[in-house]
């Protein structure tokens, strides 16, 4: 991989940088590699076990929602593989694209991210306002009291309910941050290198 | 992993300048190189034609480093060459030649987005066709933004010095 040296002097300048100090480099990608794999069996473990106790509770009618919440659990579960799938396919697209189509379908990416972050922080907490009205008024849902629980469980499970509202509203919040961010820099980067001259 | 190796050990500098130019920080430059060895690391397999290595290594490297995007955060201002001078040089001449690389290189960071793009490809030698190929513009654009990034480059280093 030898070559001629280059004749322009600002290229031959510019050659003329230090060599990085690469001997860790490759331990650290195994390592990262290692490490990213891991993680993904230990999200895939916890998802699948939560699914399969769903079914269990389900199947020994302890939970009495006849299949339905195992069903969409799985179906969830279902459709994150898949948008893992594509979202694994779709980073090769740095190695395929050029610059100025790689930067739109990033900036496709980013908005759609936003829409499903505003979903989150916006629609969450409408969603479950709305759902608590509209039960209110067709009178669905547990009487007060029943089935014997207790005061406090129901304490609990509501403050359960609104503190997993609040945190997705706080990641919605911040995922909306980070997407809104990176709409405007890849939008005005698209700009400069798209534009005719 | 041999391969990559080898690889790595030939390119390394070259990924490492790119990403020197769109990122101050040290530590964020460490991320992108890991992040384009990562992806040339997937990619490998995909190459058919070895003889395109270099093109296609300093394509990913740009794209990544393009689409990187700042956070928040500035990091503050660090000379590329983290300037060693050459040891193979005599002090006097190696550290004025630490003092025009770094020059060359503050131009280049200095060059607005657009021509950034062409000029820290040509650089790395690659020929306009590649160039444009790699960015998704017309050969003629590539040569009129190569013309504006060099006379900035010249002025910007012949006027500092």
């Amino acid at each position: 991989m030898t070559s001629l040296p280059p004749q322009d002097p600002l290229i031959a300048l510019w050659q003329t940088t230090p060599k990085p100090d690469t001997s860790h480099l490759l331990p650290q990608l195994q390592r990262l590699n290692r490490l990213h794999r891991r993680l993904n069996r230990a999200v895939l473990a916890i998802v699948c076990g939560i699914d399969i106790l769903l079914i269990f509770e389900e199947a020994t009618g302890r939970v009495p929602s006849h299949g339905i919440l195992s069903l969409i659990w799985t179906l969830g579960l279902v459709i994150g593989l898949i948008f893992h799938r594509r979202a694994r396919c779709n980073r090769s697209d740095a190695l395929t694209l050029d610059t100025v189509s790689l930067l739109k379908s990033m900036i496709a990416r980013a908005k759609s991210d936003l829409f499903v972050a505003r979903c989150l922080y916006a629609g969450v907490p409408c969603g479950a306002v709305a759902g608590y009205i509209v039960m209110k008024l067709a009178g669905i849902g547990a009487p007060p009291l029943a089935n014997g629980i207790s005061p406090h469980l129901r304490t609990i499970q509501t403050g359960a309910g609104i503190a997993a509202l609040i945190v997705m509203m706080a990641a919605g919040a911040i995922l909306a941050r980070s997407r809104r961010l990176q709409v405007r820099e890849l939008s005005d980067k698209l700009r400069s290198i798209a534009d005719d001259l | 992993m041999v391969e990559l190796q080898e690889i790595v050990e030939v390119y390394a500098a070259m990924v490492r300048r790119i990403a020197t130019v769109y990122e101050r920080d040290a530590d964020r430059v460490e991320d992108l190189t890991q992040d384009v060895w990562i992806a040339v690391w997937q990619a490998l397999p995909l190459l058919k034609n070895q003889a395109a290595l270099k093109g296609y290594i300093a394509r990913i490297t740009q794209n990544i480093c393009v689409t990187h995007v700042r956070r928040a955060l500035v990091g503050l201002a660090q000379p590329l060459s983290e300037t060693i001078p050459d040891p193979s040089l005599p002090p006097d001449e190696a550290m004025a030649h630490a003092v025009r690389l770094n020059r060359l290189v503050e131009a280049v960071r200095g060059l607005p987005d657009n021509l950034k793009a062409v000029a820290t490809l040509y650089l790395e030698e690659m020929p306009v066709k590649d160039i444009a190929i790699a960015l998704g513009i017309s050969e003629g654009n590539v040569s009129v933004r190569l013309h504006r990034a060099k006379a900035a480059i010249k002025r910007s280093v012949g006027g500092s010095s």
